[in-house]
């Protein structure tokens, strides 16, 4: 969803995506902190040279060519940390909601005694808590 | 023979009385008659019109056996006491009618009880079925099957007037004639299905309950291959001109069938085309009337069967706890049931025919008798056999793996009741294959 | 109690893995083979048989697997220690050794089916262990194209069906001389070709990666990939010498290709798996060029040292926390020294550093391959091939151990895991000296090599040619050109191992978009317009019509009547 329009976008926020990608289009190339530094700089240059200008014509033309730019020099194997959207183990593991434990059969919970034991006091401890806070619940349990 | 009809007779008032009772002698008697194997080539059992030979054995065990199995997994509807009395005896009287159709001897008894055996299906649609549209699912099963089953029947009056007999043994009428090789056949084509006449099939089972997608996939679909064993040493000499054309239209039906697989979102309507699918290859291969083709259809008729009604309680065994059949929602469900995963797995890989299963001896027996009978069919019987493996494992993943609907608030834990189901389900479906060769002997 | 499980399974494994290990043996001293057979089913003259075939290949074969199976449980009973699901990564990988025994076993094609299909499915459920989308995707492409192997298979079993008999080892030579032969052994190519991912399905190995590395380690390195080359070999003597020159072709094109994309990969697991990929492909060429023995004997060594890598590649990921991108890495030697030092013996073996068990596989390939009468292209694709092993080798040794650290900061790096290291250390005694001992069981006699001494050299000439390549390409400074960028086009083509997996991938395009249309213009169009509704609607309409006609007009109605006598009577005989 995060790629659909939700809204006007600026040209200044165009301008600052553009550089953040860029930025890390180089990180994926140059792999060497010390020369991505160098053409980080560079890049912040080219970027620099065309803050002042102010007819939005060019500066359309611009920005729409560096992004043509980006798109012709995107690496195939962009650096991703491993648990970033896109990495190697980005969902790997699904976290189940808690309710799950609810519904383990009582053999099942019967392996851990303590820890259930403890789960129905915590439980009434948050109903006894909730009830404070929002007064008695009125409806009937479903 | 006559102590299986009166026990199913007297087991009626049962169905009044209690449910699991009901269930257990249902068992009780599919035990009682899979103790009476027989392997011999002819007939057996023999009193008044009813007999039977390895065919029908095998075909009444599989109905007996799908029927008990129907109870068990339909307990939700005794649960909610949804006229749960009716019901039984509507199993019950599936049953006898199954019976009846797979035992007699008499062509006409055959086809009496071919056509009651629509009633209680019917009565199961339209009665425990979920959505409206089962009304309109109901008559499409009727009015498919009687609309080409009345035509059969002037069959059989035109062949008890030139035979002067309908026992089955004695339908040794060779009439080269494209009419009556339609008359008599294309009932079973329809109750098959083949592909083109097979649109009451997916309406039928989507909106059956679950004990009317069993016996519908388990059970009545194998009764046009019974058919068709039966009937087919009339048309030996037409059957050699004209039967390419049913091959090829049920060998492309089945490549087509499976493709919509993949289209579908529906749990239930994709095993129900996926059924559509290996039924065309049964259809083909039984046609090539050579002795594996024979064989081969037997056995995947009876694999099939097994193997599609417990990918049918699977998915009503998700429904049962997200009240959905959809894809899009019954995902991630490994998360939750992490012991039905696997049997969604063995399942799966039965549907595609991976070892050991019936299905794979099946499939491989029907492919050697369909290259036997032409090498071009080797194009679709790779791509049938290639895209069964992409459905199956699209059905398996798209349920099993990855993130669960954020949807859900709550399940149930699968009960012992619904392990035993899919355990009766997976036990013959995977060690009748030790002793394939059994299914060989009626020919 | 997990690891219990795990230790049972290890020592069992073990121990049956010494004991086949000592069969082989004496089988090989013997010189015996032991046929048994099982009847499956039997119909007159049509049986299908259980086969099992025991020859010192088999056992061998068996007792490898065996071994480097164990190894890997003992190994993920710590690497997967904090999985939920351990139990059934552990029966898993269980039943996948179980398939892989009954795949070497028995020479028989329907039996090898069994165990044939059961690889394809068990190592779809573990590549698909992990719930991420990535594995989906690569689980659901591992397993079709798989399935094109298994169909292949079946298509090839109703092919044999015409010469009586699916024990195809003791018919083989025979079978060459029927001239319906070539499409049954094409289809035994494409099924040994998608299950060795060679050139047209080498897609799904890289993608495959996507599993846990013990895994990656046991199947995708050692044993599942190799089964393809196990088909080939027990099927090589069957083959025309044109099927062969085609085999040779793809597997020569697949080396190259494969060794090219690992100098441009990033992903470490990735790189290892373009590794394997290209070593299938000298195995697959050097079958194909006729000697099955060395073949095997390569197929053995590489399989150890390949499960080495990979585990140790494991103990890195580990320890970077799930993190493979090269880039990230750097300076692992002195962070984890052990874990380095196997991990460099494994890469000079697999260059084939003199006296490494790889050099004694490699060397001998090469050379008895310099022996043989054949064209430039084969020949420079080969040698070149060599190069680019040894060049990706150091490429990854440079990026991984020698260069500057670049993971972040905050991280725990060490040789902590015990039992990590133990299984390592006990793979790694024979990934050194399985290459002698193996050569000398399997080679009584020592090999003819007779070359002049620049053929003789140019190996040499060509990994110390790779060594240099593969250090230079690591190399960077603020002054060097960044030559991977200015030939982009180049770059990504060869990286993306030549578009193969973009074809693989665009090609479930066709059926779905076909399934699309069937199901909306035939079922719920045609179909039903002249299935059903149609024939609703006729019959509507003209009950409607003779409705009107009895109401309105008797004199027509009537007349309808004495026309349907006059029928009856004139029809009726």
């Amino acid at each position: 969803m995060a790629n659909l329009p939700t809204g006007l976008i600026s040209h200044t926020r165009k301008v600052q995506s553009l550089y953040k990608k860029a930025l890390r289009s180089l990180e994926n190339w140059y792999d060497r902190r010390e020369v991505y530094r160098y053409y980080a700089v560079l890049m912040r240059k080219r970027f620099d040279d065309n803050a002042c200008i102010t007819d939005m014509r060019v500066a359309k033309e611009l920005i729409s060519k560096g992004e043509q730019e980006l798109r012709s020099t995107a690496h195939w194997h962009p650096r991703k940390f491993p648990d970033s959207p896109g990495g190697v183990a980005y969902g790997r593991e699904v976290p189940l909601p808690d309710w799950v434990l609810d519904y383990w059969h009582p053999l099942e919970k019967a392996q851990y005694p303590e820890y259930f034991a403890r789960r129905e006091q915590r439980k009434k401890e948050f109903v006894k808590l909730w009830e404070k806070q929002y007064g008695p619940s009125s409806g009937t349990p479903h | 023979m006559m102590k299986f009809l009166f026990m199913m007779v007297f087991l009626t008032p049962l169905c009044f009385f209690s449910y699991w009772y009901l269930s257990l002698f249902l068992f009780y008697l599919s035990f009682l008659f899979i103790f009476m194997f027989n392997i011999s080539k002819d007939y057996s059992f023999l009193s008044y019109n009813f007999g039977l030979d390895l065919l029908s054995y095998s075909m009444v065990m599989l109905s007996f056996w799908i029927c008990s199995l129907m109870l068990l997994a339909s307990a939700k509807i005794f649960k909610k006491k949804d006229y749960y009395e009716l019901f039984m005896f509507n199993i019950l009287f599936l049953m006898f009618s199954l019976f009846m159709v797979f035992s007699s001897l008499n062509f006409f008894i055959f086809y009496l009880f071919f056509e009651i055996s629509l009633i209680p299906t019917f009565f199961l649609i339209i009665g425990w079925g979920y959505q409206p549209e089962r009304i309109s699912a109901g008559k499409y099963l009727l009015f498919y099957t009687l609309l080409a089953s009345l035509p059969m029947m002037v069959g059989i009056f035109f062949i008890f007037k030139s035979v002067n007999s309908l026992d089955f043994y004695f339908l040794s009428l060779n009439l080269d004639n494209f009419l009556f090789y339609l008359c008599i056949n294309m009932v079973f084509f329809v109750k098959m299905p083949m592909y083109l006449i097979h649109l009451w099939l997916p309406k039928a089972h989507v909106e059956a309950p679950i004990s009317g997608s069993m016996i519908l996939a388990g059970v009545m679909l194998k009764l046009g291959g019974y058919g068709l064993f039966r009937v087919m040493k009339m048309f030996l000499n037409m059957g050699l001109k004209i039967n390419f054309i049913f091959i090829t239209i049920s060998l492309i039906g089945s490549v087509y069938m499976s493709l919509i697989c993949l289209q579908q979102s529906d749990i239930k309507l994709l095993i129900a085309y996926s059924s559509v699918s290996h039924m065309g290859l049964v259809l083909s291969g039984l046609l090539t009337l050579n002795l594996m083709g024979m064989w081969g259809s037997l056995v995947l008729m009876l694999g099939h069967g097994l193997c599609s009604s417990g990918l049918f309680c699977l998915a009503n065994i998700s429904y049962e706890r997200l009240n959905s059949r959809s894809l899009y929602l019954n995902k991630g469900l490994m998360n939750f049931m992490p012991t039905l995963s696997m049997w969604w797995f063995l399942f799966c890989i039965s549907n595609m025919a991976a070892p050991p299963s019936l299905n794979l001896l099946g499939e491989v027996l029907l492919i050697n008798s369909l290259i036997i009978y032409s090498k071009l069919t080797m194009i679709m019987l790779a791509l049938f056999s290639f895209f069964s493996a992409c459905y199956s494992l699209f059905l398996y993943s798209y349920t099993q793996h990855g993130l669960f609907s954020s949807g859900i608030y709550s399940f149930t834990y699968i009960s012992n009741r619904e392990f035993l189901l899919l355990v009766l389900h997976w036990i013959p479906l995977n060690f009748l294959i030790f002793k394939g060769e059994i299914f060989s002997v009626w020919i | 109690m997990l690891n219990k499980t795990c230790k049972i399974y290890f020592s069992f494994f073990s121990f049956l893995s010494f004991n086949l290990f000592l069969i082989s043996l004496f089988l090989i001293i013997s010189e015996k083979s032991l046929i048994i057979e099982f009847y499956l089913l039997n119909l007159s003259n049509f049986t299908v048989n259980f086969l099992i075939f025991i020859d010192w290949m088999s056992t061998l074969f068996m007792s490898f697997v065996l071994f480097i199976s164990s190894m890997v449980i003992f190994y993920s009973s710590e690497y997967m220690k904090d999985e939920m699901y351990i139990s059934r990564f552990i029966y898993l990988i269980i039943l996948f050794v179980i398939s892989m025994m009954m795949m070497i076993l028995s020479p028989n094609l329907v039996s090898i089916l069994l165990g044939w299909d059961g690889l394809g499915l068990i190592s779809y459920i573990l590549v698909i262990y992990y719930q991420n989308f990535k594995s989906f995707n690569a689980g659901l492409l591992t397993a079709l194209t798989n399935r094109i192997g298994d169909v292949a298979l079946l298509m090839s079993i109703s092919l044999f069906l015409e010469y009586g008999s699916w024990n195809f080892s003791s018919f083989l030579e025979f079978y060459n001389l029927k001239e319906n032969m070539g499409l049954t052994l094409i289809f035994i190519m494409i099924a040994a070709f998608t299950k060795s991912a060679q050139i047209p399905f080498s897609s799904w190995l890289p993608a495959a990666m996507a599993a846990p590395t013990p895994v990656s380690s046991l199947v995708h390195s050692s044993t599942l990939v190799t089964a393809g080359v196990y088909l080939l070999i027990r099927f090589s003597t069957g083959f025309s010498e044109n099927t062969m020159k085609v085999i040779l072709i793809f597997s020569l094109l697949t080396m190259f290709m494969s060794g090219l994309g690992a100098n441009f990969e990033f992903d470490l697991k990735k790189i290892i798996a373009l590794s394997t990929l290209s070593q299938l492909g000298m195995m697959i060429s050097t079958l194909a060029l006729g000697s099955y023995d060395l073949a095997f004997f390569h197929l053995l060594i590489h399989a150890l040292f390949k499960a080495l890598l990979f585990m140790c590649a494991g103990s890195i990921i580990h320890n970077f926390n799930n993190c493979q991108d090269i880039r990230f890495m750097g300076g692992v030697s002195k962070l984890m020294p052990l874990t380095s030092v196997y991990f460099n013996i494994c890469n000079l073996s697999l260059c084939g550093l003199p006296f490494l068990s790889g050099f004694y596989s490699k060397d001998l390939i090469i050379e008895s391959f310099s022996m043989l009468n054949m064209n430039m292209y084969v020949y420079i694709i080969f040698y070149l091939s060599m190069g680019l092993t040894v060049c990706y080798s150091f490429r990854l040794l440079m990026y991984t151990f020698f260069m500057d650290f670049n993971f972040i900061s905050l991280n725990s790096i060490g040789d902590k895991s015990e039992v990590m290291l133990k299984s390592m250390g006990i793979l790694i005694s024979l990934v050194i000296f399985s290459g002698t001992i193996l050569s000398w069981l399997i080679f009584p006699i020592p090999m003819f090599i007779y070359l002049p001494f620049k053929m003789k050299i140019l190996i040499l000439w060509l990994i110390f040619f790779g060594i240099w390549i593969g250090c230079e390409t690591s190399k960077f400074g603020l002054s060097y050109e960044l030559l991977s960028l200015k030939n982009y086009n180049l770059s990504s083509f060869n990286s993306n191992m030549w578009n193969l997996p973009l074809i693989s991938l665009s090609m479930n395009l066709y059926p779905l978009s076909v399934g699309k249309k069937l199901y909306t213009s035939f079922d719920q169009g045609w179909l039903e317009y002249y299935g059903s509704q149609k024939l609703l609607e006729s019959f509507t309409y003209s009950s409607k019509f003779f409705q009107l006609l009895s109401k309105n007009h008797l004199k027509i109605y009537c007349l309808i009547s004495v026309v349907w006598f006059f029928f009856f009577f004139f029809v009726d005989t």
